[in-house]
């Protein structure tokens, strides 16, 4: 213990000192405080304050640190004036480190401009310890002694070998040895007092095991010397969900039923929405105004919430277990994407693509009036291209009438009034022929319909006459039938 | 054949005789789930809805020309505030005015251009649907938990099976809820069912098509021969995308 040499130099002014030294709020002035025992290899902090104490001003004009093992880390230059109720913060840190086990002491002296000085003496032992090593997945221990046991999905677990190997000259004795924190546990601690020969070691294991996403600290305990303990638990990855349809070859002008499922049960709840986008095809883009009849039902809107319990593999929107869309009318690509906060191990980014149609007839009728044959259609043009017609009239028995079909060309019609279409492609269309004499001699008539992907017929569509109006007999309401087939 | 003749002859020799028109397919009005009454386009599986046109609606009917809905206090129709008996209604439009049943007073009476005629009629039952036709009015009423069918003059029509809830007499047929389907009973007598749980109301959207409103789903029945399917209806989108699309 030759470094234990005990430094007196207390200034006799120090008697009525206004000046003086606390760590914590314990006075330390002109006394002892002691660090204890400090494990070799590690470091021991002490933080002193020297706080005037008195009614005037007083300026520390130096400090000094005689000893070893001892070393001020971080304080304020000097000369420093200190307020009346203020103080100056002396950081003050011990470390062995390849010096010999033992008795360590140094004085911290504050020389004051008042011709007075304070000091504390500092005492610490370095006792020989265990060097703790620990094996993959963990790492460390790192310059702050921290074991880090990195990130994991939250609920699994991550154990990690831990070594402590007594590297001295001496036998250890590991009197105690515990883990704390939130997530972290040793399922078996070693039985203690352990004792550790020279050159000898002892393992142990520590388990990770958070319960919910979030970043954990813990600390194990080994007599007196501290290792941090760290890690992060995250939302494990939702399994690449399935995005399927209750038809091979969707079309326009459907609803689709689309379903989600997982290859694996969900390992926790998880939420989000499945939203589609639509690319109307190059060849009609320019008038199809993005269609917004193409939408999920449920929502009005392209996008709609799902939700995944627990253990389940498939998704459920507002308790259904489909979602159902429209297809809309336009030739074009609708792509289905999942939004959700949990990660996904895969990209469930899907696509259907929907074909150029013949103009599709929803519903026709033909009716014959005063003056005029008028042939009512509604239907859509998927390829915005419609507008090319023929009529083919016939008579009562059937026979055509007049050498053939009567064409007539539609398109700027068409192409104006998709143009403020926000129906999709989605129209009415009403053809009035007129005409004089008695139309009820036209029994009926075919109409073709032309566009890009081909032509559709509507066959003997049969006129009827113009409706009357109802009239109140009594109680008893009396219609004419109506028009539409 | 000398008529005929003509129309063919005036056709072939100009396009110009052939005139066109194109408009919006509009198929009928629904009431959503905040219960106001929107406008709706499109065609089968591919609806559209417009800004609501009247809230605070408690039933509604429409045909091909006509709409007619109750609110609490009123029957409204194209631009009509016709004060009405309070509470609910069962409506059927026709081409020129609706046929109203109001359950609070348990009178029937006739809608036309805005004014209300309350008629002579009284039923035993609920009634639960009116179908105003060419030969005459008919009424769904249930009597004992069984819906009947019958004519005004009270001669029973027909009847529907026991279990049978909510339901709508159409020009198409008898459109009425079981607790797992909707069952459309044609005028021929067949029946086609359509997969829909818990219907608790059928509302005519316009011609050819029903509303059916069951949870939280609104289906539209397309009831017209040859191409009855059963569709859901889009919800009314809210929220501020909404909002700006709708002005």
């Amino acid at each position: 213990m030759t470094r234990a040499a005990i430094l007196l130099l207390l200034a006799p002014a120090a008697a009525h000192a206004q000046l003086k030294l606390f760590v914590g709020s314990t006075n330390v002035t002109n006394s002892t405080y002691t660090l204890g025992s400090i494990a070799a290899g590690t470091t021991g902090d002490v933080v002193i304050l020297a706080s005037n104490m008195g009614s005037g001003p007083v300026t520390i004009t130096k400090l000094a640190l005689a000893g070893s093992g001892f070393g001020i880390v971080n304080t304020s230059s000097t000369p420093y004036p200190v307020a009346p109720g203020s103080s100056m913060r002396i950081e003050v840190q011990f470390s062995a480190a390849g010096g010999p086990l033992g008795g360590y002491n140094a004085s911290v002296q504050v020389s004051t401009d008042q011709g007075y000085a304070v000091q504390v003496i500092l005492t610490a032992i370095s006792v020989a310890s265990a060097t703790l090593a620990v094996a993959a997945p963990c790492t460390g221990p790192d310059s702050t002694n921290t074991i880090n046991f990195g990130s994991i999905a939250e609920s699994q677990t991550a154990t990690c070998t831990f070594v402590l190997q007594n590297n001295s000259a001496q036998q250890l004795t590991v009197s105690a040895i515990a883990v704390t924190g939130a997530g972290f546990m040793m399922p078996q601690a070693p039985a203690t007092p352990l004792n550790l020969p020279v050159g000898g070691s002892s393992s142990f294991m520590v388990t990770f095991a958070p319960q919910s996403a979030a970043s954990y600290s813990g600390a194990l305990t080994v007599n007196t010397q501290i290792f941090p303990l760290a890690g992060t638990a995250y939302n494990p990855p939702l399994p690449t969900p399935m995005l399927q349809f209750d038809t091979n070859t969707p079309q326009s002008g459907q609803q689709v039923t689309l379903t989600m499922a997982l290859p694996t049960p969900s390992p926790n709840a998880v939420s989000g929405s499945v939203n589609l986008t639509f690319q109307p095809d190059g060849s009609v883009s320019t008038l199809a105004n993005g269609d917004p009849t193409i939408m999920f039902v449920a929502s009005g809107a392209r996008s709609v919430p799902f939700s995944i319990q627990q253990g389940s593999t498939q998704a459920t929107f507002a308790g259904q277990t489909g979602a159902v869309f429209q297809t809309g009318t336009t030739t074009g690509k609708i792509t289905f994407t999942v939004s959700t906060n949990t990660p996904l191990s895969g990209d469930p980014t899907t696509s259907i693509t929907l074909a150029p149609v013949p103009v599709a007839v929803d519903n026709a009728a033909a009716t014959a009036i005063a003056g005029a044959l008028n042939i009512q259609v509604w239907g859509f043009d998927n390829t915005y291209s419609a507008g090319a017609m023929q009529f083919t009239f016939y008579d009562n028995l059937g026979k055509p009438i007049g050498s053939g079909p009567v064409t007539a060309d539609f398109s700027s019609n068409f192409r104006t009034y998709f143009t403020t279409s926000t129906d999709g492609s989605a129209f009415a269309m009403l053809v009035s022929f007129p005409i004089n004499g008695n139309a009820a001699e036209v029994g009926s008539v075919n109409v073709q319909l032309t566009n890009s992907a081909g032509t559709s017929t509507i066959s003997q569509l049969v006129f009827r006459n113009d409706t009357g109006t109802c009239v109140l007999i009594g109680n008893i309401l009396s219609c004419p039938p109506g028009p539409t087939q | 054949m000398r008529v005929i003749s003509l129309v063919a002859a005036a056709c072939a020799a100009s396009h110009a005789w052939a005139q066109s028109a194109l408009d919006r397919p509009a198929l009928g009005q629904m009431l959503d789930r905040q219960n106001s009454l929107r406008p709706v386009y499109g065609v089968g599986g591919s609806f559209h809805l417009d800004a609501p046109v009247a809230e605070r609606v408690i039933a509604s009917a429409c045909s091909g020309s006509l709409c007619v809905a109750k609110t609490n206090w009123a029957v409204i129709s194209a631009g009509h505030v016709t004060p009405a008996p309070v509470g609910g209604a069962v409506i059927a439009v026709d081409a020129t005015g609706a046929t109203i049943y109001f359950p609070s007073v348990q009178q029937f009476g006739r809608w036309q251009d805005g004014s209300l005629k309350m008629l002579s009629l009284g039923v035993y039952g609920t009634v639960l649907s009116l179908g105003s036709s060419s030969s005459g009015l008919t009424i769904a009423v249930e009597r004992s938990g069984i819906v009947w069918i019958i004519a005004s003059d009270g001669k029973i029509l027909d009847s529907l099976p026991l279990g049978a809830g909510a339901a709508l007499l159409t020009p198409n047929g008898i459109v009425y809820a079981t607790a797992s389907s909707l069952i459309l009973r044609k005028p021929d007598g067949s029946e086609l069912s359509f997969p829909a749980q818990g219907v608790e109301d059928i509302l005519a959207l316009g011609d050819g098509y029903v509303e059916a409103r069951a949870g939280g789903v609104l289906y539209a029945l397309r009831t017209i021969a040859g191409h009855e399917q059963l569709f859901q209806l889009p919800q009314a989108e809210t929220g501020r995308g909404a909002n700006e699309r709708n002005k």
